[in-house]
């Protein structure tokens, strides 16, 4: 992954850069400051305590120094995901072996950041805090009472009260001046009503940096202007931090419907090689449909959407919450989840006196549907597996048979055995829950779409297009005069399952993609409140009234895929470039990154001159 | 009825904001910027095409 290193001398150059920079960095802080606090000398006062809880560097800061915070973060990214850099279930990458072995560029930190200025760094910091300060006002005169409720309050279920309360208020101050009206929300969530929703946002969400002030947004009732997704996240931190609830700031890297995205064309991968290992071929349209569905869904999965922002928050030692109004996708983690998320926390925690910037990306990503669909895929394999023979011979010993009895005989095997085993008794559960309207539930456009009616489906249109509505008797006849069609119809009923399969995943993907599902997050960026807050705000600010900072800047004080992939390509001078150029090699090497990074850093990559 | 556009141009053409910081934020609202920052409301919920 090593770049060719630009002429000699190029630290000194990124560092003088970074020093001039210093007086556009200060008029940003100073204009981000006037913009969003009322008293905006709070900050120094912050800055000032910042500085006096300073120690001498540990044991921590010469890892640090040695490393560097690009370094740092990979290391633990690699300790918690041993196949971050390799893709899922991939071969393992050499760059991994070459961090593990201590070879590495990433060993030079002067590659991918300059020298780190604490005073920089305190100022962001002491932004943020300020920030969530001016942020808990927005949240209303009876906030307070509630975070001492909070703060009261013994178990889970009082505290989760009280957080019902704050997404409830946080809901209200959002849409308090949006002007979406009940009727055109409504029409957003229609069946078709994806671009619906899009042309709004677009009308309505116009994005400006002000939005993320709390002094513009102003105190519920009376909210002026609704925040943006950032502006929201920053609402929530609030809370937490002033009723001193464990938290930590996530930009949302991947959320469930990219993942779901991706878990679909995965599927769809993984359908085409097993049907090569049957040596099953499909016909030409089915090979079309999936070559389209496989580009859209990536044309989907890469589009730029902006960033998004959400919380995580620890209620008890065992449980975390995420929470997230913009994308109505609030919910509790399972315990291990929160588990690895308390791993996260200390990890963050205690390095912030020597890296207070530090990103941690927390993958709990296990697939939604991923599970559910392996486990049909080993069922087919072990102990369904229609053989052509077993297929021929149905095909001939029935005369009558309906699309109904005919899709039986397929799921019955998938879902039931007679042994009562882990497998069995999960896929039980699964179809349990699609058949109760678990999944489908509230879902216009399918209600009432069962497993066995995918099967019907597949059927109809791929094996028996010529049957009388649902009455296969004419077809089965012709099976039994016509040997050509006999031997299509047992090829086509061969796929058959591996076609269930995929529309069973699609139709998965689109429940986590639609919001019903309450999915968590599959990637989250994480960071330490009052810094990752600080520096998001900054760098939105930066970009939209600023853009005289270098890039290699932002890549120094805040180590964060965002500010990678945020200005890549809009480099100064030889030095900032080569710097992009090694953390955007970083990124495509790992798995664990924003959807929308791929397509931009690949296209980054490959105009760079060699 | 004013747009949400034309409400945040008034409002911070009013604020309580140095002529520099008003400037420059009145100037963003015409920023040529290849990246929408921090501003993704609501999730894609476009559909993956079905089979």
């Amino acid at each position: 992954m090593e770049q060719p290193v630009p002429a000699f001398g190029y630290e000194t150059e990124v560092e003088i850069q970074h020093i001039l920079a210093r007086p556009a960095f200060d008029e940003l802080v100073n204009l981000a400051a006037e913009t969003c606090l009322t008293a905006p000398r709070r900050m120094e006062l912050h800055e000032q305590a910042l500085k006096t809880a300073e120690r001498p560097p540990t044991a921590d800061a010469e890892l640090v120094a040695k490393l560097g915070l690009w370094g740092v973060r990979s290391a633990h990214e690699m300790h918690h995901y041993p196949d971050s850099f390799t893709g899922r279930g991939g071969s393992r990458d050499p760059l991994q072996e070459d961090i593990l072995l201590g070879d590495s560029s990433i060993m030079h930190p002067s590659r991918f950041s300059g020298r780190i200025d604490r005073d920089v760094q305190r100022k962001i910091e002491a932004f943020g805090q300020a920030v969530l300060d001016e942020a808990f006002i927005c949240l209303g005169e009876d906030a307070l009472d509630k975070v001492r409720e909070y703060q009261s309050a013994r178990g889970a279920k009082q505290k989760l009260h009280i957080i019902n309360w704050l997404t409830k208020r946080v809901d209200q101050i959002q849409r308090h001046t949006d002007p979406r009206t009940e009727d055109v929300a409504t029409e957003a969530v229609s069946p078709t009503g994806a671009g619906a929703e899009d042309e709004v946002a677009k009308e309505v969400y116009f994005y400006h940096p002000a939005r993320l002030s709390p002094k513009l947004i102003g105190q519920f009732p009376d909210i002026e202007f609704n925040p943006t997704c950032l502006g929201v996240s920053v609402l929530v931190a609030a809370f937490a931090q002033k009723a001193g609830i464990p938290y930590l700031h996530a930009g949302v890297a991947q959320s469930s419907g990219e993942a779901s995205r991706e878990d679909y064309i995965h599927a769809i991968a993984d359908v085409m090689v097993r049907a090569m290992d049957m040596g099953i071929k499909f016909p030409d349209a089915v090979r079309e449909s999936f070559a389209d569905i496989v580009r859209d869904a990536r044309e989907e999965l890469y589009k730029d959407h902006g960033y998004h922002a959400a919380v995580v928050m620890q209620i008890t030692p065992t449980k975390w919450l995420q929470i997230d109004t913009n994308f109505n996708a609030c919910r509790m983690y399972y315990k291990q989840e929160s588990l690895e998320l308390c791993e996260v926390y200390k990890t963050l925690t205690k390095l912030k006196p020597v890296a207070p910037s530090l990103e941690h990306m927390y993958d709990l990503y296990t697939g939604m549907e991923q599970p559910f669909v392996r486990m049909l895929y080993d069922r087919l394999h072990e102990q369904f597996a229609p053989t052509p023979e077993a297929i021929r011979s149905y095909l001939l010993e029935h005369d009558t048979a309906t699309l109904a009895e005919l899709a039986e005989t397929f799921i019955d095997p998938l879902f039931s055995s007679e042994d009562n085993d882990a497998t069995t008794q999960a896929l039980r559960l699964e179809l349990k829950r699609h058949t109760d309207g678990f999944i489908w539930k509230e879902k216009p456009d399918s209600a009432g779409r069962v497993p066995e009616l995918h099967m019907q489906d597949v059927i109809r249109r791929y094996v028996f297009p010529d049957a009388n509505n649902d009455d296969l008797t004419a077809s089965l006849a012709r099976c039994k005069r016509d040997p050509a069609y006999l031997e299509r119809r047992v090829e086509d009923l061969l796929l058959a399952p591996l076609l269930y399969i995929v529309m069973l995943t699609g139709d998965l993907s689109n429940e986590a993609i639609n919001g019903s599902g309450r999915y968590s997050h599959a990637t989250l960026e994480l960071g330490l409140p009052a810094y990752r807050i600080g520096a998001a705000i900054l760098s939105d600010f930066d970009i939209y009234c600023g853009g005289d900072i270098p890039a290699s800047f932002w890549l120094t004080y805040w180590p964060s895929h965002v500010s990678v992939t945020e200005r890549i390509g809009q480099h100064e001078n030889r030095p900032d470039e080569y710097i992009q150029r090694n953390t955007a090699t970083l990124l495509a090497k790992t798995r664990l990154r924003y959807s929308k990074s791929h397509s931009i850093i690949q296209k980054f990559l490959e105009e760079l001159p060699d | 009825m004013a747009s949400e556009r034309e409400k945040l141009e008034k409002y911070i053409s009013d604020a309580k904001l140095g002529p520099v910081s008003r400037r420059k934020l009145l100037k963003a609202f015409d920023a040529d910027n290849p990246s929408p920052g921090h501003g993704a409301p609501n999730p894609n919920r476009t559909p993956v095409k079905m089979l």
